[in-house]
């Protein structure tokens, strides 16, 4: 079980919702310049529900997505943060014991996918050592207005650091579930390394009550 | 203890009005202080009576009593327009109509100024700065998605989306080293609503601004503070509550983040905000008085909190998902009857090296900040308890 490819799965497979008890749980911190779509990635994976004018994240913001995957109760916790430097204090603290992070860039924005690597810095500053990366280029829908190549994205993926697992995909939030599916079924032969077996590395969480 | 110098430090630091008393070593101790019990509050009408309570030249004859109005009923809306010029410092509550109007004249005057400064702005010379370009950017992203729900703001082509991002841009201009930082606009937004008006709604931010700007710093400073300040203030409210926090690893409250940011702006209906906000204008019944709120919305979690056995981050999730499902009109009840609580509480000083009891009292009644009073109401001051809440402080350094 990979917690990379399992978590594109998720995305496109969610099964019976349950809230209470779990086999796993994740914590994905989603970090990025601001206005580059977080808040609506984590809302159409909750919701499946594009909202166009979502407001800006003050401090953090929580969501919880429990999914059935191979037998196995997973649950998702998906903290989506400001994105404007002088609030990464506040959202630092929220780093540590997070599994997995998101990068996100939007695709026709140049600067902010130039910040990825200081959010990248960030991430390995602040997050425990062992944290799963992916890199998130959303807004996919908006390709005539792109500045920022998938080539490009696979590029850095390739020449961060080999503690990373990196993974460049794309999303449109927009078009939410279906747009994930469509690259999902490509996401496998993107990575770029081979992920972390999850089971290996993390026990089940202390809250875990079943 | 070995830790205790640090532990002086720390309170010289942080309670400047102890000052006076803590030459040398510490030279004020506070014996045990029991809270009483908490007395019933209720609440008033708006002001409605605008006229009546002006001079023939438009002069406000008795502004503590406006403001107590104002702190107990809030405003009604029709009323609002003209009462937050005066809260917000745009308008001195001893002007007259015709000071007033040539106020306003010198202020639009001064508006516009600094609008063309941003507006004559080329593009090539803008390529040339970095940072109004970065402030212009946040605020034409921030501006499409503030309050768009309000029919101030909805639809494409709405005027007001205008207004909302030249405020912000001639605020940047009025105070550039701050610039535009997140949430601004959210403060703007209001303010615009209920002036109708560019210019108007402009200096009220800056009143605003007066207040909370330095929420906004790039060193966090005041946001670190004032969440040490909520968690001691807690901690004499509700030291279980507090001890449960702790022991989630959440003693730091950094989950109310957001509500001391922007005043809670996010907590409640826009309808509601109009009036949490100006009751807070109100700097009655102490400045600080935002953070009473803060504890009256904590306190009235402090069953779900403790009794779910919520973790570090389902507080988080708990406290965010409280938005829009919490009753202002209790909140509110709840916030001053915990001052009332704390105003009434008895201090018993242990004098030594000098201070005597009289010489503190002042400090408490008059309330010019809750630090002072908070360490008066604060049992065990000196104990491991004040130790742990140091380590919060430091950790979140």
């Amino acid at each position: 079980m990979y917690f990379v490819e399992h978590f594109s799965f998720t995305m496109q497979s969610a099964e019976l919702e349950i809230e209470d008890s779990f086999d796993f749980l994740f914590k994905i911190i989603l970090v990025g310049d601001s206005n580059v779509g977080k808040t609506c990635v984590v809302h159409s994976f909750k919701s499946g529900i594009f909202i166009e004018k979502q407001q800006n994240t003050i401090g953090v913001d929580f969501t919880v997505r429990t999914l059935k995957i191979d037998g196995k109760k997973i649950k998702l916790q998906v903290w989506d943060t400001a994105g404007q430097e002088r609030f990464r204090t506040i959202t630092q603290s929220y780093y540590r014991s997070a599994h997995g992070a998101m990068v996100a860039y939007d695709i026709t924005r140049r600067s902010t996918f130039e910040s990825v690597s200081q959010w990248i810095r960030e991430v390995e500053q602040y997050g425990a050592a062992s944290v799963l990366l992916i890199l998130i280029g959303n807004k996919s829908d908006l390709h005539a207005n792109r500045q920022v190549l998938f080539e490009d994205a696979c590029t850095l993926a390739q020449n961060v650091e080999a503690a990373f697992v990196l993974m460049a995909r794309e999303l449109m939030a927009r078009n939410g579930m279906t747009a994930i599916d469509e690259i999902s079924l490509e996401a496998p032969s993107l990575t770029l390394n081979s992920s972390h077996p999850v089971r290996d590395t993390l026990a089940p969480d202390k809250n875990c009550r079943c | 203890f070995g830790g205790f110098s640090k532990v002086t430090n720390f309170f010289r630091r942080n309670f400047s009005l102890l000052k006076p008393w803590t030459q040398g070593s510490l030279s004020v101790c506070v014996q045990g202080v029991e809270l009483g019990p908490r007395p019933e509050v209720t609440r008033g009408r708006p002001l409605d009576q605008w006229d009546e309570l002006l001079d023939p030249e438009g002069r406000v004859l008795d502004p503590q009593r406006v403001k107590e109005l104002v702190f107990r009923g809030g405003v009604s809306p029709a009323l609002r327009k003209e009462v937050w010029k005066f809260l917000l410092g745009f308008y001195p509550w001893s002007s007259t109509r015709q000071q007033r109007d040539d106020i306003l004249r010198v202020k639009t005057d001064e508006y516009f100024r600094m609008k063309v400064q941003w507006k004559s702005v080329s593009e090539e010379q803008e390529m040339r700065n970095s940072l109004l370009r970065g402030y212009r950017n946040l605020i034409e992203r921030d501006v499409s998605r503030t309050d768009r729900n309000n029919t101030f703001f909805s639809g494409s082509d709405n005027p007001g989306l205008t207004l909302l991002h030249d405020g912000l841009m001639t605020y940047c201009m009025y105070n550039f080293d701050l610039g535009y930082v997140q949430g601004m606009s959210d403060l703007l937004a209001p303010l615009l609503f209920v002036t109708q008006n560019e210019v108007e709604s402009f200096w009220c931010l800056t009143g605003f601004m007066e207040l909370v700007h330095q929420n906004f710093e790039e060193s966090q400073e005041a946001m670190k503070k004032q969440l040490l300040q909520l968690s001691l203030l807690l901690r004499a409210l509700d030291p279980e509550l507090c001890d449960f926090l702790d022991s989630q690893d959440s003693g730091s409250l950094c989950f109310c983040f957001r509500w001391l940011l922007i005043w809670f702006k996010r907590e409640f209906s826009f309808e509601d905000i109009l009036t949490l906000w100006e009751v807070m204008w109100s700097r009655l019944p102490c400045e600080n008085f935002h953070l009473l709120v803060a504890c009256s919305i904590l306190e009235s979690q402090r069953g779900e909190l403790i009794g779910s056995d919520h973790d570090f981050n389902t507080i988080l999730k708990h406290i965010n998902e409280l938005t829009m499902k919490l009753d202002l009109h209790t909140v509110l009840c709840g916030a001053e009857a915990i001052y009332l609580q704390l105003a009434a509480c008895k201090v018993r000083l242990l004098p030594i090296g000098g201070a005597t009891v009289d010489q503190i009292k002042p400090s408490v009644v008059q309330m010019t900040g809750f630090n002072a009073f908070v360490i008066l109401t604060y049992p065990d001051l000196f104990t491991t308890t004040a130790s742990k809440i140091l380590h919060c402080h430091l950790k979140m350094c």
